[in-house]
């Protein structure tokens, strides 16, 4: 299961700004990108189909507006923030169409990942995506991008916008309750 | 199950235990590509715009030096129409006519057809004025009422 982030091209940045060649360097970008993004979503959305469903979106948002982006963001960080805001959304939506509150949601994460037909049977890893799960939904963000996805704080200020402070904070808070999560569940 | 407070997440390692169905990136790529509608913004040749004549450049600055350059010829003018210190409109720095109403020849033939002398006289009696003190004894003689 290959996680690792796709370096930048600046060739296919100019690919995707000629009319001629961009719709092939689009096709491009979904094949480096539709694997880091989907992990991304998965991990705050927790089943597959609705993932799919996110990813799905976040390419199509992203052609629609792909004239719009001029490249002074890395492209990355254009698709992550597209990709998150479409994810959020569909949390947000979700909790509405199932009354629940944004504090009652780890319970509706939890009964995902325990019916969640797509995992590899390693239970330690189960017991941090429900550890993860108990976590605020910003403090969720920021573990996920930093702790799997590898990303720089300073990447991650630029797609969350909140300062590089605010985020090592939010992320040392994470890692003490998901330690005190795994203390209390042993 | 113990684990060590501190080596949790070194034991687990990046490891999120998620799997994904099998060949699922390669058929949502090739789903994609079909899904993808006809962008017209980004897949439309762009016009291409001629590029803007020198005139065409400059003709906003050239209207506006020429509207400046109109007001200050309207201030210049009106500056040298205007005598030094100002204009005087007073009757007593109009030369023509202080010396017109000065000479009591030009009041007797001119305006003394446009008031009755009547009234003149009656004015200037309410007002205690002989009539002996303004006008010369001949011009007295033809008043005479």
């Amino acid at each position: 299961m290959a996680k690792e982030q796709p370096r930048e091209d600046s060739s296919l940045i100019e690919r995707l700004r000629q009319p001629q060649t961009c719709r092939e360097a689009f096709n491009d970008v979904m094949r480096q990108y539709s694997e880091p993004l989907y992990w991304q979503i998965r991990r705050m959305v927790e089943s597959h189909d609705d993932a799919n469903d996110i990813l799905q979106n976040t390419f199509l948002k992203a052609w629609q507006s792909v004239e719009g982006f001029r490249g002074d963001a890395k492209l990355s960080t254009w698709l992550y923030k597209i990709a998150l805001n479409e994810s959020i959304t569909f949390l947000a939506k979700e909790r509405k169409r199932l009354s629940i509150s944004i504090d009652n949601e780890e319970s509706h994460l939890v009964n995902l990942i325990e019916s969640d037909e797509y995992v590899d049977g390693d239970a330690l890893a189960l017991k941090l995506r429900k550890a993860v799960a108990s976590l605020p939904e910003k403090q969720r963000l920021v573990f996920n991008m930093k702790y799997y996805d590898e990303l720089k704080y300073d990447q991650m200020s630029e797609i969350l916008g909140t300062s590089v402070g605010a985020l090592k904070a939010s992320y040392h808070l994470a890692v003490k309750k998901i330690e005190q999560y795994f203390a209390d569940n042993d | 199950m113990k684990i060590e407070k501190e080596n949790i997440l070194d034991k687990i390692g990046r490891k999120d235990g998620m799997t994904v169905p099998e060949g699922y990136f390669a058929d949502f790529q090739q789903r994609m590509e079909g899904m993808l509608p006809f962008n017209e913004d980004a897949e439309s040749p762009r016009k291409l715009q001629a590029p803007r004549s020198f005139w065409e450049k400059v003709r906003p600055f050239v209207y506006m030096a020429a509207m400046f350059a109109g007001v200050w010829c309207m201030v210049k003018m009106f500056s040298m129409l205007t005598p030094a210190g100002g204009m005087d409109l007073s009757i007593d720095n109009n030369e023509v006519l202080s010396s017109a109403l000065s000479d009591d020849t030009f009041i007797y033939e001119y305006l003394r057809d446009d008031v009755s002398g009547r009234e003149v006289l009656e004015e200037m009696y309410s007002d205690s004025i002989a009539v002996e003190d303004m006008m010369p004894a001949d011009s007295l003689e033809e008043l005479s009422l």
